[in-house]
C-alpha cells in the first residue's frame, strides 16, 4: 500500500478505533512477550519445589480449579503440571510456534497458579501476570524477535500498525482496571473513612503483627511507622487517588508513564511498610505496556553484539526512530 | 490478513477482557485470577485476635512455631490452617497440634517439649513499642507433648 493510501486509511479511522487499536511496532509487542515470558519462567522455576509441598490440607478450590475439582490432585500430577508450565514458558518467551504454544502455556499457567491459590488463601501476586499472558497468547506477539520470525512463519508488518497496538492497549486496560477495582473496593467496604480514619494505620500494624505472631519476617520500617500515625492519612489519600484514577492513564502516554511510576512507587511503599513483595509490578513488567520496552531489549541486543563474537547472518535489530518506518525483515537463512 | 488485523477481533477481545476484569465488582468476589482485591479494604480496630502455634521448652521459655511446622512456606496459608483447626473445635485443633508436634520432633531444632495452639489478643499499634509485652488476652485451645524421635 502506498504511503498516501495509508495516510488516507489512517485518517478514516475513528478516534475510538485509534484509541483502542493504536499503531505500534511489532518489536514492542515482542518485547512484552519476552518480558512476561521471562518473568513467568523464572517464577515457575523458582517455585517448582513448592508444587511438591502443596499437599492436601485445607484445599479450597478457586477459579478454574473450582470448576473441575472438588478434591486435591495427587502430588505427582501437581508437580508434573508445574513442570509442563515451566517448559511451555520457554517457547512462549522465544516465540516458537506461538499460535499453538502460547495459548497452551497461558492455559497451563492459569491452571497451576489457580491451583496454588486453592489452599485457603488467595495471594493476589500473580493475577496480573496471568491476565497478561492470556492477552499475549491471542496476539501476534511473535511477528518479531522470535524463532517464528527467523523461520519466516509469521507476517511481520514493516510499519507500526493496529495489529500490534490493540494487544498492548488491552494489557494496559487490564492493568489499570485491576488497580481501579482495588480502590473501588476500599471505598465500597469502608467508604471515605478509608482515608479519613486510621484504617491504613491499623491495616499496616495488623499485617506486621500477624507476621510476628505467626513467626514470619515483618517489616521493621512498618513497625517504626505505626508509632507515627500522622503519616498514614496522606498515604491513604494518595494511594486511593492513584488506584481509583488509574484508567486516566490510558488517555495519554505521559499520564500513562506518570501513573505507572506512581503505582510502582506504591508497591515500593507496600514492600517497605509490610514486607509484601509483588514481583511482577516491582520488576516493572506489570507496567511495561505503558513504556517502549523494545528500546531496552534493543539496547541489550546491541550490547551483546558489541562484544567480539563470530559473525552471524542475522540482521541487526535497530531501535525505532521517531517517525521512521520499520525495515522489512530479511529472509531467514 | 490475520485475525489480529481484523477490528472486530480486537473489539471482541477488548470487550471480553474488560467484562471479565470488572466482573468481580458485580459479585463482590475474590477469586483467581479475577478478583475485587479486598486486601486492606476493611475497617479494622487496632486490637487484633490471632491464632498461633507456640512451642514451650523444658525451662518454660516459648518460641513461635512458624509456617514450616504447619506444612507450608506461606504464612497466610499457615494462618488459614490454624484458624480452621481452632474454629473447628477440640478435635481438629488436637489433631493439628499433634501434627505440629510431630514436625517439631522431626526437625529437632528448637528444643521444645510441648506445643500449644492459642488465640492471642494484642493492640497491633502498641505491640511494636514493646514486643515482649504480654497479650491483652490469651486462650489455649490444644496442648500436646513433643515426643522426641529416637535416633
Amino acid at each position: 500500500m502506498s504511503g498516501r493510501a495509508e495516510a488516507v486509511v489512517s485518517s478514516e479511522r475513528s478516534s475510538l478505533d485509534r484509541f483502542l487499536r493504536p499503531d505500534a511496532p511489532a518489536e514492542r509487542l515482542a518485547a512484552l512477550r519476552i518480558l512476561v515470558g521471562t518473568f513467568a519462567f523464572v517464577y515457575l522455576a523458582a517455585r517448582a519445589g513448592e508444587s511438591f509441598h502443596l499437599g492436601t490440607l485445607g484445599f479450597r478450590p478457586v477459579g478454574v480449579v473450582s470448576l473441575l475439582l472438588s478434591k486435591p490432585l495427587p502430588t505427582p500430577v501437581v508437580a508434573g503440571l508445574w513442570l509442563v508450565a515451566t517448559a511451555l514458558a520457554v517457547p512462549f518467551t522465544l516465540g516458537f510456534r506461538h499460535r499453538w504454544t502460547a495459548p497452551a502455556f497461558a492455559a497451563v499457567f492459569l491452571w497451576v497458579t489457580s491451583y496454588r491459590n486453592s489452599f485457603g488463601f488467595i495471594f493476589h501476586t500473580e493475577n496480573l501476570a496471568v491476565a497478561h499472558t492470556l492477552v499475549l497468547s491471542i496476539a501476534s506477539a511473535s511477528d518479531a524477535w522470535s524463532l517464528d520470525a527467523r523461520r519466516g512463519s509469521t507476517e511481520h508488518a514493516s510499519r507500526e500498525c493496529p495489529r500490534y497496538g490493540w494487544p498492548i492497549k488491552l494489557l494496559s486496560i487490564v492493568t489499570t482496571l485491576s488497580y481501579s477495582i482495588a480502590g473501588i473496593t476500599k471505598l465500597r467496604v469502608s467508604g471515605i473513612a478509608w482515608v479519613t480514619s486510621d484504617v491504613l494505620l491499623n491495616q499496616v500494624a495488623y499485617d506486621n503483627l500477624r507476621k510476628a505472631i505467626l513467626g514470619d519476617t515483618y517489616s521493621p520500617i512498618g513497625a517504626w511507622a505505626v508509632s507515627h500515625p500522622s503519616l498514614f492519612k496522606p498515604l491513604a489519600a494518595l494511594s486511593l487517588v492513584i488506584e481509583v484514577g488509574a484508567p486516566l492513564a490510558l488517555f495519554s502516554k505521559r499520564l500513562g508513564r506518570m501513573w505507572a511510576f506512581a503505582m510502582w512507587s506504591f508497591h515500593i511503599g507496600v514492600l517497605a511498610l509490610m514486607a509484601i513483595f509483588f514481583p511482577y509490578p516491582l520488576f516493572g513488567i506489570g507496567f511495561a505496556s505503558f513504556a517502549e520496552p523494545e528500546r531496552l531489549i534493543g539496547r541489550l541486543g546491541r550490547l551483546r553484539r558489541s562484544k567480539p563474537t563470530a559473525p552471524t547472518s542475522n540482521p541487526p535489530i535497530e531501535p525505532r526512530q521517531a517517525g521512521a518506518r520499520m525495515r522489512e525483515p530479511e529472509a531467514s537463512a | 490478513m490475520s485475525l489480529g488485523d481484523r477490528p472486530w477481533f480486537a473489539y471482541l477481545a477488548i470487550s471480553l477482557g474488560v467484562a471479565l476484569v470488572l466482573s468481580p465488582l458485580a459479585g463482590k468476589t475474590d477469586s483467581f485470577p479475577l478478583s475485587n482485591y479486598p486486601m486492606f479494604a476493611e475497617q479494622r480496630s487496632s486490637v487484633a485476635k490471632l491464632e498461633q502455634a507456640v512451642g514451650i521448652r523444658a525451662d518454660g521459655s516459648e518460641v513461635t512455631l512458624g509456617p514450616k511446622y504447619l506444612g507450608t512456606k506461606e504464612v497466610l496459608q499457615a494462618k488459614a490452617h490454624l484458624e480452621r483447626a481452632i474454629r473447628g473445635g477440640g478435635g481438629p485443633a488436637s489433631d493439628l497440634c499433634s501434627v505440629i508436634a510431630a514436625r517439631a520432633a522431626e526437625a529437632n531444632d528448637l528444643g521444645v517439649t510441648r506445643v500449644e495452639l492459642r488465640t492471642v489478643t494484642h493492640d497491633a499499634v502498641a505491640y511494636f513499642a514493646n514486643p515482649q509485652q504480654k497479650p491483652i488476652a490469651e486462650q489455649v485451645h490444644a496442648s500436646c507433648q513433643v515426643v522426641p524421635k529416637r535416633s
